[in-house]
């Protein structure tokens, strides 16, 4: 069995451990570089950070967009492991072996997910060993972003994906249809997740700043959003009206002033630098519980049905 | 005694509202090449998926090989299937697949499986999706024998070759039963190959099972009775008609016969196989099951 | 060894078929006894039929004593069917192909010649 599966998937894991590799070297190359160039301007005061970040755009722009690998994972480890085999009929010959369907599943979905792990952990290692400098010279490893492509995270979000990807294919048995759900699914599930549940994890904690003071961001937090007050404490809605009392004011800077007076403030929410363990483990968790549940509804799928 | 390699009783499968099979029950004597003969969507996939454990049935039982069909190595060791759409790994090559035989079946009989596809001169080294229909079929076949089964069961396999892979797909088959403790159960349209080749038949047609018994015995069963035009009332009391064409001047029974007499005036002759089959195939109304 | 053909349309039972070509080539001196018959695995993927057919066939041929199954080992011939001796048929036959011409030159059609021969044979039947 297991021969049968290195044979099927040889070429996937070829290809995709080659472009691991090739992001290695990218990492590796450029992490150092930039961890050198971090060193000789990190005692100059205000001037670090800025050009530091500009001129490693492209490598940034490629750590960033490995957000889409899970997604990528979901489709050709996901969806193609069983769609494709269901559109060539080559399961019903695997199931007319002397191996059992059951022992084909379990050996099946046991590799392609210990694959998984494999190219997102290695992925998701490399990009949190590439960020060590951004995250020391601006700390935003928290905010939605980068959160997302660090650490635990990537590895559930992929698991997610692929275990996605093999039940829409083992409920909808057709390659086009599965990746289909799974790009969708995923992507809606995600940003749920992201903009709905995980604010909720713990209680936000509350910054007050005056009206037309500069918000400061704690060190390493996660900014969840700033809301205006009014005089009496409730919210504002849409842009601010000028309140009756200042629109008397001639200029600019008297009608701030005028509008400070009233009471007007700002409060920002946001979750501070050390819940950023607690809350990798329980994002990922709920993707992993997910994954798993995923993966049970398709793998009774796949086993009570007829071929 | 060994178990019978095929019996079902009271067998049906339904897909949403319509019957595939329904109420179907035979059996198939070991070491037999049974032919499976029935229109298209006469249930004869169904019948075969069912016994190669692919699906399960909405009613009845079945046995194959002396167990019910489940997930289960030694079920899946005895029962080979070789599915219409021959399914093969298309970037594999044959080489490739026998090592996948090789390594999905314990009783796997690796020389005899080289020896079969050398016989017909299939490349080993080349791809699958660069083999002629023909001899992927052979590799399919190889693969099926190769685990050694007890039963084998062919859906189609013969539809889509030339008339020279059909006979060396055949030979190879016959081979294989002439070879080994076999027993198969093969469906096909084309009767004159099922005939040669065959020496039991199973008839479906519209779900349901009008034959199962040997062709020797069911050609000297059956006979074409000719007459100037008469009644066919006494005829059928005793004897059971298949089919009748009349015109106004003469007409003429195929029938099973019975054991009554047969009154005078009917010219009585024998019938081929073929016209027997397609006389049961254009009655699909009457149900009547006929078995040994 | 001898090759094995099976015409579909002609009507005789393919095991007949079978042993009447052994029988030929027996006649025809092609097989001598002691010679062993291909085994029913050969027969079988070289025509394509049924492995009863050929047992029922070498069966048909034990029966008259013509050939014999050693359990194991294979299908022999033990005698050659009754009959002229090898080179009689072609002696004929060159005969016949003569007789052929002569008939065809005084302006018998061919099926004017079938009816003939049979007609002969026939009587001959009843004479014997």
């Amino acid at each position: 069995m297991t021969w049968v599966l290195w044979r099927q998937h040889r070429t996937q894991v070829a290809v995709l451990g080659a472009i691991l590799a090739v992001f290695a070297v990218l990492m590796a190359i450029t992490g150092n570089q930039m961890a050198h160039d971090y060193e000789a301007i990190r005692h100059c005061g205000d001037c670090r950070g800025f050009g530091l970040t500009r001129s490693y755009n492209l490598p940034r722009t490629v750590v960033n967009l490995s957000v889409g690998v899970p997604v990528l994972l979901g489709v050709f480890l996901g969806a193609a492991m069983m769609a494709r085999e269901v559109e060539q009929a080559t399961n019903v010959l695997a199931w007319t072996q002397s191996v059992t369907r059951r022992r084909w599943l379990a050996t099946k979905l046991g590799t392609v997910l210990l694959i998984t792990v494999a190219i997102a952990g290695g992925m998701a290692a490399l990009v949190t060993w590439w960020s060590r400098t951004m995250n020391s010279l601006q700390d935003y490893r928290f905010e939605a972003l980068q959160f997302d492509i660090q650490n635990l995270s990537p590895v559930a979000y992929s698991l997610f994906a692929v275990a996605l990807g093999f039940a829409a294919a083992a409920i909808l048995r057709r390659m086009l249809p599965a990746v289909g759900v799974t790009v969708g699914g995923f992507f809606a599930v995600r940003l749920f997740i992201e903009l709905s549940v995980r604010p909720h994890y713990a209680a936000t904690r509350h910054a007050t700043f005056a009206l037309f003071a500069p918000t400061v961001r704690p060190r390493g937090a996660w900014m969840v959003g700033t809301k205006l007050l009014d005089g009496n404490g409730d919210v504002v809605r849409g842009p601010l009206r000028m309140p009756a009392a200042c629109r008397a004011a001639v200029d600019r800077l008297s009608a701030d002033q005028c509008v400070s007076k009233l009471g007007y403030k700002v409060v920002s929410s946001f979750h501070p630098a050390d819940r950023y363990w607690p809350f990798q483990w329980i994002e990922a968790g709920i993707f992993v519980a997910l994954a798993a549940l995923l993966v049970a509804v398709g793998a009774m799928v796949v086993l009570r049905r007829d071929a | 005694m060994t178990a019978l390699p095929i019996t079902t009783t009271g067998l049906g499968k339904r897909f949403g509202r319509t019957w595939a099979l329904r109420d179907c029950t035979f059996e198939v004597p070991e070491h037999s090449l049974c032919a499976l003969v029935g229109g298209n969507g006469a249930g004869k996939t169904t019948l075969l998926r069912m016994l190669a454990g692919l699906s399960r049935p909405t009613t009845g039982e079945l046995e194959v090989a002396g167990r019910r069909p489940a997930d289960d190595p030694a079920f899946l060791a005895d029962v080979g299937f070789l599915a219409q759409e021959i399914p093969l790994y298309r970037r594999w090559t044959a080489e490739d697949h026998l090592a996948f035989g090789a390594h999905l079946n314990p009783r796997w009989d690796g020389a005899a499986t080289r020896d079969r596809l050398r016989r017909v001169n299939i490349p080993l080294e080349r791809r699958i999706e660069a083999l002629s229909g023909g001899m992927r079929a052979q590799v399919a076949l190889a693969l099926a024998l190769g685990k050694r089964p007890r039963v084998l069961l062919l859906d189609e396999p013969v539809a889509a070759l030339d008339p020279l892979a059909r006979r060396d797909f055949l030979g190879t088959l016959t081979a294989a039963v002439a070879d080994e403790d076999l027993t198969v159960l093969l469906s096909s349209h084309l009767l004159a190959d099922l005939e040669r080749v065959c020496d039991h038949l199973v008839l479906l047609s519209a779900g349901h099972l009008h034959l199962c018994a040997d062709i020797e015995e069911i050609v000297a069963a059956h006979k074409v009775l000719t007459a100037p035009a008469r009644e066919t009332a006494a005829l059928e009391r005793d004897h059971h008609v298949i089919h009748v064409d009349r015109t106004p001047r003469q007409v003429s029974v195929l029938a099973r016969m019975g054991i009554g007499p047969i009154e005078d005036g009917w010219h009585v002759e024998d019938v081929g196989l073929e016209e027997i089959v397609l006389a049961y195939l254009g009655r699909t109304e009457s149900r009547e099951v006929a078995s040994r | 060894m001898i090759v094995f053909r099976l015409n579909p349309s002609s009507g005789v039972p393919p095991y007949l078929q079978l042993a009447q070509q052994v029988r030929q080539a027996l006649s025809a001196g092609v097989l001598v006894p002691g010679d062993q018959l291909p085994t029913v695995r050969e027969v079988v993927s070289q025509v394509a039929v049924n492995p009863n057919t050929v047992f029922k066939s070498y069966r048909e041929l034990e029966r008259e004593g013509l050939v014999q199954g050693r359990p194991g080992a294979g299908t022999f011939v033990l005698r050659r069917p009754d009959g002229p001796p090898p080179g009689t048929h072609a002696r004929l036959a060159k005969g016949l192909a003569r007789w052929v011409d002569t008939a065809r030159t005084a302006g018998m059609s061919d099926s004017a010649i079938e009816a003939l021969v049979r007609t002969t044979l026939d009587r001959g039947e009843a004479v014997a």
